[in-house]
């Protein structure tokens, strides 16, 4: 990227105009210092000490004793591998289908690209509360898969459908498509198509141009996508406890539970700061990854 | 191609079209078959006191959080795109924290501090939490307009002799009001639709999102949950609508809303 710096002069000029950048940012950076910054710290600093059964923590020095029993007793390991498991096969499944869809809207839906976008932003924007809720209505044991299966004389319903692994990930799957589509559409529909057009005169079949033109020309959309699916992805616990059963039962259940149902902070706490250096490590790791695709692809 | 494109559009769309068509449907149990029309299960929500309340909440909620995110949001906006100083990054960075940080981790650091400094749970914690979290989206909103705005328009006003407040009144802020209102109507919906922030931060209050949450294990309660939700998901069809015609009613028209909707979509989040 080529960029011009502006003469010092219109920077002085436009302070004189707007007054000091203090007078824009105080409020939204005191807001976020109060409300975000601040529990953030203070969660780091409740997990670090020792739990309590009475109140937030018990008396005592600095430990890892939470950490400890997250990481050794058995109940929670299941929770995490379970956690995993799901956001991860969940990520590939909701890509597949983004990129699939992102390539079809930024390059062949020509009139159709408008009202389908406008679709995919409509789904997207519906309470997810409620997008979970009618999976529901469809995966229950009475519910309409089961009841049509039954109409066709298949009348063996499918138990497995609803409080299962799979059914949170169907549900997961399918809710975060939006997500993962626009992203790398945006990034697909700033390719230079000559480029495309080029490549076709040479001789480049639709495998060629796909690996070695989209792909690596749209990795900034997709990094962006899979940073905004699977932080996400990870802390769910709507449907989890929606549409999960014992199965489905992830970090974001098990969080809610300790802290709102059992008070136990300690446990809870500690999770939740797994999850915010998770998110931390991913946002960093896709960011890194991001800027040298667009540095190579300069 | 485009049974690809007919079947993702399905698995979207079908699960809400049956949830609408139980709504209407006449009988207790929702599942099938149909037992014919009826509207009575929208006449039980309207006389539904713990509906009203949560529909009301959320509503009320989302009608306070809208101006002051907004607000602030611009505020940020203008911070980061019209000047240069020390720590630029470093405050870009924090504003744009709460759009990756999980719900879930915000919504539970929120309680903690709550219970620390021993401040009751209530809808204006909610609120606070709400508007915390949404700003950043006004601001990218808003940025992203204000980066691409002709400034010499305001040093030429400037240059012959416009007060500053003048510049912003009649330059600024009328080049700014799609984003605004765009802004507006997506902080509304993202207030109302958000369950993770408000289910930690809520107390003994309900929201609709909290109330559907609590009363799917409900039978009886299902059909009322089948309707409100039908209704909720129609009103905010209309307002995406809204925003959609709003950008491309700008100078620009049909071409200038499609840049714009994908960096609306990507600064919403689905995690709750």
């Amino acid at each position: 990227m080529v960029s011009v710096a502006e003469p010092r002069r219109s920077w002085r000029r436009r302070r004189r105009l707007h007054g000091h950048p203090a007078k824009y940012l105080v409020l939204p950076v005191g807001l976020l210092l109060v409300l975000l910054i601040a529990p953030m710290t203070y969660l780091l600093v409740v997990s670090l000490r020792p739990p309590s059964i009475t109140g937030i923590s018990g008396p005592g020095g600095p430990t890892l004793d939470n950490y400890e029993q997250v990481l050794t007793t058995d109940f929670y390991r299941q929770v995490l591998v379970t956690s995993a498991f799901i956001a991860t096969t969940s990520l590939v499944i909701t890509l597949a289908i983004g990129i699939g869809l992102a390539y079809i809207l930024a390059f062949r839906a020509d009139r159709l690209e408008m009202p389908l976008l406008l679709l995919l932003v409509l789904a997207d924007q519906t309470p997810t509360i409620t997008k979970v809720y009618a999976w529901r209505i469809l995966l229950g044991r009475q519910g309409v898969i089961n009841s049509g299966l039954e109409r066709l004389g298949l009348d063996d319903p499918i138990d497995a459908l609803l409080f299962s692994r799979a059914a949170v990930i169907i549900v997961l799957s399918v809710t975060f498509i939006p997500f993962a589509t626009i992203p790398v559409y945006a990034a697909m529909k700033a390719i230079d198509l000559s480029l495309l057009e080029s490549a076709n005169d040479l001789g480049a079949g639709f495998m060629t141009r796909l690996t070695r033109i989209i792909l690596p020309l749209a990795a900034p959309g997709i990094f962006i996508a899979i940073i905004l699916v699977y932080i996400p992805l990870f802390s769910e616990f709507i449907a989890p406890t929606m549409v999960g059963g014992t199965g489905g039962y992830m970090i974001g259940s098990a969080i809610s539970d300790q802290i709102l149902d059992n008070g136990n902070w300690g446990v809870g706490t500690a999770l939740s700061f797994m999850l915010l250096l998770l998110t931390a490590a991913a946002a960093a790791l896709s960011y890194y990854l991001a800027r040298i695709k667009q540095l190579s692809s300069a | 191609m485009w049974v690809f494109v007919a079947a993702v559009f399905a698995l979207l769309y079908v699960p809400l079209f049956i949830l609408a068509a139980f709504s209407l449907n006449d009988s207790i149990i929702v599942a099938l078959p149909f037992r014919g029309f009826s509207f009575e299960w929208y006449s039980a929500a309207l006389d539904d006191v713990d509906v009203r309340e949560a529909v009301g909440n959320s509503l009320l909620v989302a009608l306070a959080v809208v101006p002051l995110s907004v607000t602030v949001g611009t505020l940020a906006a203008f911070g980061l795109t019209r000047f240069r100083f020390r720590l630029k990054s470093a405050v870009a960075g924090l504003v744009g924290a709460p759009l990756v940080v999980s719900w879930l981790v915000m919504g539970v650091g929120a309680l903690l501090l709550f219970s620390a400094l021993s401040i009751p749970l209530s809808l204006k914690t909610i609120g606070a939490v709400h508007i915390m979290a949404s700003f950043p989206l006004v601001t990218a909103i808003v940025s992203a307009r204000l980066i691409r705005f002709d400034r010499s328009i305001e040093e030429a006003a400037l240059d012959l002799g416009a007060l500053p407040r003048t510049v912003l009144a009649r330059i600024v802020l009328p080049q700014l009001i799609p984003s605004l209102v765009a802004s507006a109507l997506l902080v509304f919906a993202w207030s109302f639709n958000n369950f993770t922030l408000s289910f930690f931060t809520a107390g003994f209050e309900t929201t609709f999102p909290i109330w559907v949450y609590s009363n799917v294990e409900h039978a009886r309660a299902l059909p009322i949950v089948n309707a409100v939700s039908t209704f909720v998901l129609g009103v905010q069809i209309l307002l995406t609508f809204l925003v959609w015609y709003l950008l491309r009613l700008r100078p620009g028209g049909r071409s200038a809303a499609a840049p714009l909707l994908p960096g609306l979509a990507t600064t919403e989040r689905t995690d709750g």
